[in-house]
């Protein structure tokens, strides 16, 4: 059943930064092989990337190290094992092939993943009044239209999360950048290739302004968007009757509705569709976070576990924990306990594009500032200001 | 006659004294003049501490070399909102808790029931800032669906209105709305300190006031104030360093808007939040010197109170 390559009676060190629950919740998927193939695993759990960086520099890397996003692996580039020949690649979409690779080489495999770019609603409410799930985002518009014209509130769009309040809002305008200029754009961003008062950002922080901030568009209209928690934005859509009938929000809101509604089945009674595109090119991106993982030595042991790692029985039993998605395109959607994880998995590896967040990548704790601006902005901030102090914070920090 | 020997070990030298302060002036070196100096070391350096602050400045944009961190500290935008806040913390809660603290002892002093009602108002002191914050939060609550929890906004729209969002309306109504929170608490500290001064006056010329005609209101500013001067004083320089150092109801309250942040938010957001101890540095310098005029009065007055008695 299971293939150990040779590696029998090996041992793989790594470094990752899942600990507590996470680690566990790793290792019970990894210990099956493990224990068939007679593998000891030393792992370290650190959220502190200095820790890997040291080792590397010091001649000691660990064979296997995992990174919380993969704009790291680039320092790495040198001592770094390409993967083609020791995980299927192909079973990964051309998108988490080129977000795994430096230079046309794939050096990273995403083992787990989560999606943000989701609007979330009730089918019974839209049923009962006779909406359809939009397929772009001009329908999407003519929806909320639709439901305003009804005397309705389309939007509920809390961002409130205490001292990160805004958070929610660089999502979005994220997911708005991502439709309108595409991944390669948010990326230059990201190394502030692009300036903070670049006329397309601006366009981007309008457009989430002229949906979140108007009275008729979102509930409670700007008030209600700073103040309003981000879990608590899902609630009024499935009040009776609904006081909001969207939510643009990440794949954990399923968890929110269910706990918070145990009455109500997924699929039937909450369902989410992915936020759609503004035009084929560049279509709908997937925004959300992965975790890849690089390899610095090529013993036995270590090919042997990641070709583990990264093959479908791995994922299936990732799926099956219901800790997160498998980035993986031969998991199937049956393969996960929730059917709507089974959907978003799917969603996910059929994007034309995956993007991780931008603004945690970027240096200097500005996405602290961005936050802050944004919700600023929301509350009556002058947009050119707020973009200007970013910009200046920016020029600092890089 | 006989010489009195002294015992050698009464005898004092020179060293004795400062054996005594020894063990204090050691933990004041460690605990306060060490961390002091090494902050203000820091607040020349980059945000890692390690190369001059001077790095810092970026072509073209105004620079002041090494004290770049002080530049940022006094010049950014959102750092003057942090002083204008501090300084409108300083006018509304002085004000408040002093005036509110006055008055409340004044009267309560002829009631049977004092004890009971210092008691009451004191009790806020005994309710740590966080849970004061938190509490508060709910009183403040708006909830932009379903009904309102939060007690203000239920009168509010009991009576007919709109839900007023009170903590995040800038830039007045929530500053404002954060510093009554800040007197519910410090009114009480105010009250017990200002009442033992009241206690303190001497009835004897009080009586003699009102038999020579003077009625209460003149009694009360003629001869009470006057008398109790020096303890006000005292009190309103100690609530001006208790505010400008005011941490926790922001921190808690606040939910990270620039428009309600004062300076030691600041300074722990620089530090805590975005790692960048050079600024944070800077920021605790410039509140260090903001509050050693008013600390050195505060010890003058106590010195030169401590002088009449």
């Amino acid at each position: 059943m299971y293939d150990c390559m040779g590696g029998e009676g090996g041992t793989v060190t790594m470094i990752g930064v899942w600990s507590g629950d996470e680690e566990a919740n790793f290792k019970a998927i990894l210990q099956p092989y493990l224990t068939e193939c007679n593998i000891t695993l030393e792992y370290e759990g650190t959220r502190d990337q200095a820790v890997l960086a040291t080792r590397v520099e010091g001649g000691n890397p660990p064979d296997i190290a995992g990174l919380p996003n993969p704009g790291i692996m680039g320092q790495y580039a040198d001592n770094l094992v390409p993967l083609g020949g020791i995980v299927a690649l192909d079973d990964f979409s051309p998108a988490w092939q080129s977000l795994g690779s430096v230079q046309g080489t794939v050096y990273g495999a995403f083992f787990k993943a989560d999606t943000k770019s989701l609007v979330w609603y009730n089918p019974n409410a839209f049923a009962a009044a006779g909406y359809t799930v939009p397929t772009t985002w001009d329908e999407m518009m003519a929806l909320s239209d639709q439901i305003v014209a009804d005397g309705g509130v389309p939007w509920s769009t809390g961002i409130g999360s205490g001292d990160a309040t805004g958070w929610v809002a660089t999502d979005w305008i994220q997911d708005i950048l991502l439709r309108t200029e595409g991944p390669d754009f948010v990326e230059q961003w990201v190394k502030h290739e692009v300036a903070w008062t670049d006329p397309a950002i601006k366009a981007a922080w309008e457009e989430y302004y002229g949906i979140v901030a108007s009275d008729t568009y979102a509930l409670g209209g700007a008030d209600g968007t700073i103040n309003t928690g981000f879990a608590e934005s899902l609630y009024p859509l499935f009040l009776d009757p609904p006081e909001a009938y969207l939510d643009r929000m990440a794949g954990f809101a399923g968890g929110v509705i269910a706990e918070q509604y145990p009455d109500l089945n997924e699929v039937d009674d909450y369902d989410f569709f992915l936020l759609p595109a503004k035009s084929d090119d560049p279509g709908a991106p997937m925004q959300g976070g992965a975790d890849v993982f690089v390899m610095f030595n090529d013993s036995a042991p270590a090919k042997a576990l990641m070709a583990y790692m990264f093959s479908q029985m791995a994922g299936d039993d990732l799926a099956k924990s219901g800790w997160g998605l498998s980035p993986n395109s031969k998991v199937g959607a049956s393969a996960y306990p929730s059917a709507l994880s089974g959907k978003m998995a799917t969603a996910m590896n059929e994007a034309p594009s995956f993007s991780f967040d931008a603004d945690d990548r970027m240096p200097g704790g500005i996405n602290m500032d961005y936050f802050a601006g944004v919700t600023e902005y929301i509350g009556g901030g002058d947009l050119d200001t707020i973009l200007q102090r970013l910009e200046d914070l920016a020029t600092a920090a890089y | 006659m006989s010489t009195r020997v002294v015992p050698k070990i009464m005898k004092q030298g020179r060293l004795m004294p400062l054996l005594f302060v020894l063990p204090a002036m050691l933990i004041l070196t460690f605990f306060v003049v060490y961390p002091t100096i090494n902050t203000i070391g820091l607040s020349f350096k980059d945000t890692k501490g390690e190369l001059s602050a001077a790095t810092l400045c970026v072509k073209d944009q105004p620079c002041w070399g090494i004290f770049e961190n002080y530049r940022r500290a006094l010049t950014d935008e959102v750092m003057l909102r942090a002083f204008r806040n501090n300084a409108l913390w300083i006018i509304l809660m002085v004000t408040g808790t002093t005036g509110m603290g006055l008055l409340i002892a004044v009267l309560v002093d002829r009631v049977k029931y004092e004890p009971l009602a210092k008691a009451v108002i004191f009790l806020p002191m005994a309710i740590s800032f966080v849970g004061a914050g938190i509490i508060w939060g709910f009183v403040y609550d708006y909830a932009s669906f379903g009904n309102q929890t939060g007690i203000l906004n239920a009168i509010v729209t009991g009576l007919g209105g709109k839900p007023i969002p009170w903590l995040t309306r800038g830039p007045w109504l929530n500053n404002i709305c954060l510093i009554i929170v800040g007197i519910w608490m410090w009114t009480g500290f105010c009250m017990t300190i200002l009442s033992a001064a009241l206690k303190g006056v001497p009835t004897e010329i009080l009586e003699a006031a009102r038999v020579d005609g003077a009625n209460e209101w003149r009694v009360f500013w003629s001869m009470v104030v006057p008398i109790i001067m020096p303890t006000i004083t005292v009190v309103i320089t100690t609530m001006v360093v208790n505010v400008l150092k005011i941490f926790d109801i922001v921190y808690v309250m606040g939910g990270g808007q620039p428009d309600v942040q004062v300076i030691a938010t600041r300074m722990y957001q620089e530090q805590f939040v975005k790692y960048n101890s050079g600024l944070s540095s800077a920021i605790a310098v410039v509140l260090i010197l903001l509050i050693i005029p008013v600390g050195y009065m505060n010890i003058r007055r106590f010195q030169q109170q401590e002088a009449m008695r």
